[in-house]
């Protein structure tokens, strides 16, 4: 490059580089986003859980289900929420409630109108393959799988219990527009019903 | 009388026009087709790599091609038009002695010119000399005949060097 060139070049790059630097940045989120888009999990190759409690072993306990998993998933998300953590109310309503499977402490449930929004299950059939189970009713009406007792002992992965607060029941709850869930919810895949044996004991994970 | 300008100035700068464009819109075209076809062989596990390959060819190729569109196609569109208000505006000739050649600076038409002073009968007259015919062909206290349109030297002849 000639001196002459170099200094209209330098002249215009001193002109004209919020052009570039504007440009750069829609081309790499533009990309980025297509990229991403392109890549994501689909919804029918991923089933996910939002638990909402005190702590959990969280890669442990997302390796020991995706060691499991049914053939068909790519993966099992676990999205853990410290019930402790603050705005975790709109958090629950912004992502938590979107999940395949939600676990949620009872007083949680009981405060507002949260296991309304869920899958009504048919006892009948979850007795069928998984019998024994306890359940969160509202007229009748079973929403809730119980997980975890407040009298039960708390040493699983999932810590459902803390030193200061008073323990209390865990449900987990389906969502209706699971894509997973088999004869629970009349959906295409069955992967789920898989996964919700595995979290209520009945089928090994470690 | 030495002419600067001719019509043939025109038809280059038409021609580099044209080519910077083929040149934009074949850069774009292929980094669109190969970045469309990269991100059909996008997976999960190379996401990352993906996502910085595919910006870095979309930045540098639209880098390049703004480059070209600023300087290979509105700088030569600027550029024909100045060149065919000067051929075809009124021609004044103006004789005098070369008072100061300033350096090239821009003009509000983005053209690059040296300024140069021309006395004549104690009267200063300011007149442009586009860089793009290189350095000035005469000097400081040179007499010089000029033909000038728009404020622009179109023409010269060096009567007496200094």
């Amino acid at each position: 490059m000639t001196s002459t060139k170099k200094e209209s070049f330098q002249t215009h790059l001193a002109t004209h580089w919020y052009i570039y630097l504007f440009y750069a940045l829609i081309a790499i989120f533009l990309w980025t986003y297509a990229v991403t888009l392109v890549t994501r999990d689909k919804p029918k190759e991923v089933v996910t859980i939002w638990i909402m409690t005190y702590d959990i072993e969280l890669a442990e306990f997302t390796e020991a289900l995706e060691n499991n998993r049914p053939e068909y998933l790519k993966h099992i998300r676990v999205n853990f929420e410290d019930r402790t953590a603050p705005y975790v109310d709109i958090k629950y309503q912004g992502i938590g409630v979107d999940n395949d499977i939600v676990i949620l402490p009872e007083s949680f449930v009981a405060k507002g109108s949260a296991a309304y929004g869920y899958q009504v299950l048919h006892k009948e059939y979850l007795e069928s393959i998984m019998p024994g189970l306890e359940y969160y009713t509202i007229d009748d009406n079973a929403y809730g799988i119980k997980i975890f007792d407040k009298d039960d002992t708390d040493d699983g992965l999932i810590k459902y219990t803390n030193e200061t607060d008073e323990k209390e029941n865990y449900y987990l709850f389906i969502n209706k527009k699971s894509l997973h869930m088999g004869k629970i919810n009349n959906s295409q895949y069955d992967g789920g019903i898989k996964v919700l044996r595995m979290l209520l004991g009945y089928e090994p994970i470690l | 009388m030495n002419n600067l300008y001719s019509n043939n100035f025109i038809l280059d700068l038409k021609k580099k026009k044209k080519r910077s464009t083929i040149i934009v819109i074949t850069l774009m075209v292929s980094a669109t087709l190969l970045n469309v076809s990269l991100l059909f062989v996008s997976k999960e596990e190379n996401r990352g790599l993906m996502q910085f390959i595919l910006s870095t060819i979309y930045v540098i190729c639209g880098w390049i091609s703004l480059y070209l569109l600023f300087t290979g196609i509105f700088s030569p569109r600027k550029k024909i038009m100045t060149i065919t208000n000067i051929l075809d505006g009124e021609k004044i000739e103006l004789d005098g002695t070369v008072e100061s050649i300033n350096k090239p600076l821009t003009l509000a038409n983005s053209d690059r010119c040296y300024e140069i002073m021309i006395m004549k009968d104690r009267v200063t007259h300011k007149v442009y000399y586009d860089e793009l015919f290189g350095n000035v062909p005469f000097n400081k206290g040179d007499t010089v005949r000029l033909n000038v349109s728009n404020n622009y030297i179109v023409g010269y002849e060096v009567i007496q060097n200094d």
